[in-house]
């Protein structure tokens, strides 16, 4: 997972209003098997409290395992509840699917983000 | 924190194996009629296997199965007959399977031309399958709709499952709609990474039968609650929110009734290690009970009385403790037992014979470590039945007999031991030729040697009477071998037969290798254990009962019986004077068959002793199969009756 410092564009433009320009974009790596997930929430954890918007780069997922989606389900229930934002950019067919079969594109919020 | 695949490949194969087995087993069972129940269990072992290769990314295994699985589909819904050619190739893949699994296991190199052949025979039949299945009448799918509740244990992950590829695959069976509970999910800051904290309600609209939807479930079957159920008989669900983030939508659980939860069977997978460690534990705990009974044994009971009362209470529970501790290791013979039906047809169709196997006392339990090392011999056993036993068709239906041979594998308990036997109705043992090729290989005998003699003559290395080496025979594995496997176990083998009518081979078994029955007799101021199960009675001889014979030693009359006497002080060279014999005591033994008096000093009781290992602490002696540590912290030593009595023989006939 790559990680941008500066302020940047998500590479999708941002659907819905926003407090903030500034965004914090993550890019997911393509591999989010369960051997992955410690890594991943290390990664989420540094921004869960960034008032930036996070985006979350997922146009090359291209293997997610439950535990990877109950990281972002959690991430983002509780970064909304503190009302910040946080969303997906590119997402990929697979991350889709996922969401789709587990019942969280709408926690998620994928629908608004799909391409 | 990082997940080690190592151990959850591990569980996987010894499942994958086991599943194997019991396909192996339920297939050949299938042979030809109706399948019901039985190939369902054949579907399943497969499903599982596949489910758990595409898991864990063993494509190959994975693709490899699915084949299986299509065939059995087929079989199991009725597209297809369940027909020998269609068995057959199913027992040739589950080799196949056997082979891509060890090689995905070990890192061996696989057996490709087997796999490929087997894949491509599997994909030829299905093909040639495709036509009448489509033509086959379809059954009209009634959809039904299922309320399934799905609440994965939180080391579900950890157990190498993810929910996302049950839930695809119960995607598959018709229309899912899913809700996801995260009510009981804690904070993103305080959750493991690793731990499962969702839950799913899901509603599935399917024209598949609820076991077929369990069977989904199958592999994380212990490590979920589960509980699926048809919408008409459900109480009214909670509104499936269609509005708003679902998670906040869910507000009351759905009811999740236990008679419904699909448990884990009551069962866990333990290492043996563990169990070993536990045994060993009991083992110290005997000795130190014994040691307190020795100690209480000088006390006054009157004073002591409460002490004596909890002493004797701990006798007790330690001796349930332990009962209990090795009930865990026990497994049914089954497990060996089930190799067979295999073994069998496979070899009386190499052999051109026909042979029904038969088994008795299939769950009868005995020692894991015993059951391990009990199955080569058996195979050996039964091999040697059907190649040199059972004779070919035409040649029993001239004598009269039914032109398909029986095998019997039996079974069953007897006080301490556990009698295992391989019988069949074949020719039997032929005597004289057995004696003819004793005296060709140079084995002491005479024709005046009773049968069972002569049958035990079978058992000296190198002894063949097969003329040819074949395929089944002449492997290099001789019945000594079975023989001194056995005896390493602290068994026995006899031999019964019958000319004409077959032979009967009777093993007779420990129940465990860790405790034994033992009767402590005392030499020269020593103590030995004397396994309970090999003694026959004791006694203290008359005068006019022991007679001296030239280079024969010495004599003891028991009821009209003449047994030879071993006198144990000179057996193990201890010092002191032995005793006149009708001042001792002869303790009479037996061991395949034959018996013989054990001169020593002194009975002193009977106990359980913890065997412990000589050859693993000192060496390996002669005559003693291990020893003991004795209440007072003595050591004492096992001894072996069975090589007493063949070392004493050995010295009479030199």
């Amino acid at each position: 997972m790559h990680e941008t410092d500066s302020a940047v564009r998500p590479a999708v433009p941002r659907a819905g209003s926003t407090r903030s320009r500034r965004v914090k974009a993550l890019r997911l790596q393509a591999e989010l098997g369960i051997d992955s997930v410690g890594a991943l929430k290390e990664q989420l954890t540094r921004v869960l409290d960034q008032p930036a918007k996070v985006v979350l780069d997922a146009g090359e997922v291209t293997r997610v395992h439950t535990a990877a989606l109950q990281l972002f389900c959690l991430f983002c229930r509780d970064r909304r509840a503190e009302g910040r934002e946080v969303e997906f950019a590119r997402p990929s067919p697979a991350l889709l699917a996922a969401a789709a079969l587990l019942g969280a594109s709408t926690l998620l919020q994928l629908a608004k983000a799909a391409p | 924190m990082s997940i080690d695949l190592a151990q959850f490949h591990r569980t996987f194969f010894e499942e994958c194996f086991e599943g194997i087995d019991l396909m192996e087993r339920d297939l050949l069972r299938m042979g030809g009629g109706p399948g019901g129940e039985t190939v369902n269990a054949v579907f399943r072992a497969a499903h599982s296997i596949k489910g758990g290769a595409a898991t864990f990314g063993f494509a190959a295994i994975a693709s490899f199965t699915h084949h299986m699985e299509t065939l059995l589909d087929q079989m199991r819904s009725g597209t297809r007959a369940i027909s020998d050619p269609a068995v057959d190739l199913l027992l040739r893949a589950t080799d196949a399977l056997r082979s891509l699994l060890a090689a995905a296991r070990d890192g061996e190199p696989l057996d490709t031309a087997r796999v490929a052949g087997a894949q491509a025979a599997l994909e030829a039949f299905l093909g040639a399958a495709d036509a009448p299945e489509s033509t086959a009448v379809a059954v009209p799918a009634v959809e039904q709709a299922y309320l399934i509740r799905f609440v994965p244990a939180p080391d579900l992950f950890r157990s190498g499952n993810d929910p996302l590829l049950i839930l695809r695959e119960l995607a598959t069976l018709g229309t899912l709609e899913t809700r996801l509970d995260l009510d009981t999910a804690p904070a993103f800051a305080e959750c493991d990474a690793e731990s499962c904290h969702m839950a799913w309600s899901l509603r599935l609209l399917s024209s598949h039968s609820r076991a077929e939807l369990q069977e989904v479930f199958a592999w994380v079957e212990g490590s979920c609650e589960l509980d699926i159920r048809l919408e008409s008989a459900a109480a009214p669900p909670a509104a499936v929110a269609t509005t708003g983030p679902a998670v906040h939508a869910v507000a009351a659980p759905t009811p999740r009734p236990g008679e419904h939860t699909v448990g884990d069977g009551g069962s866990i997978r333990v290492g043996t290690d563990k169990i070993d460690a536990l045994m060993n534990l009991v083992g110290e705990l005997i000795i130190t009970q014994a040691m307190l009974a020795q100690l209480a044994g000088a006390l006054d009971p009157v004073l002591n009385e409460k002490l004596l009362a909890g002493l004797s209470q701990l006798d007790r529970n330690t001796r349930l403790l332990q009962e209990a501790v090795m009930s865990t290791r026990m497994l049914p013979i089954d497990s060996v037992f089930s190799r067979f039906p295999r073994l069998v047809r496979d070899l009386a169709a190499k052999l051109g014979k026909q042979v029904r196997l038969t088994t008795v006392g299939e769950s009868t339990e005995l020692d894991k470590s015993v059951i391990e090392k009990i199955s080569d011999p058996l195979n050996h056993l039964v091999r040697n039945s059907l190649d040199h036993g059972i004779e070919s068709p035409e040649a029993r239906s001239a004598a009269g007999k039914d032109a398909v041979g029986t095998v019997t594998l039996k079974a069953a308990h007897q006080g301490d031991n556990i009698l295992v036997e391989v019988c069949d109705d074949g020719r039997g043992l032929d005597r004289a030729r057995i004696l003819a090729k004793a005296r060709e290989q140079g084995i002491a005998c005479t024709d005046a040697m009773s049968d069972a003699e002569v049958w035990q003559l079978i058992f000296a290395p190198g002894f063949s009477t097969a003329d040819r080496v074949t395929d089944v025979s002449g492997r290099g594995v001789g019945m000594d071998v079975v023989k001194k496997n056995i005896a390493a176990l602290g068994g026995s083998v006899e031999l019964h037969s019958s000319a004409g009518r077959g032979s009967r081979t009777v093993i007779r078994l420990p129940l465990t290798l860790a405790i034994l029955d033992g009767m402590s007799v005392g030499v020269s101021g020593e103590i030995f254990i004397l396994p309970l199960s090999a003694v026959i009675e004791s006694l203290q001889p008359q005068a006019e009962q022991v007679k001296r014979v030239v280079h024969q030693g010495t004599v003891v009359r028991v009821r009209n019986e003449y047994l030879p006497l071993v006198d144990l002080r000179q057996w193990f060279g201890l010092s002191g004077k032995s005793r006149p014999l009708h001042e001792a005591i002869a303790v009479i033994v037996e061991s395949e068959g034959r018996k013989l008096a054990l001169q020593v000093d002194e009975l002193v009781g009977q106990q359980q002793v913890v065997i412990k290992s000589l050859e693993a602490n000192y060496r390996r002696i002669r005559g003693v199969s291990g020893a003991t540590i004795l209440g007072d912290g003595r050591v004492s030593l096992i001894l072996d009756v069975g090589a007493i009595v063949r070392l004493f023989s050995q010295a009479q006939a030199a």
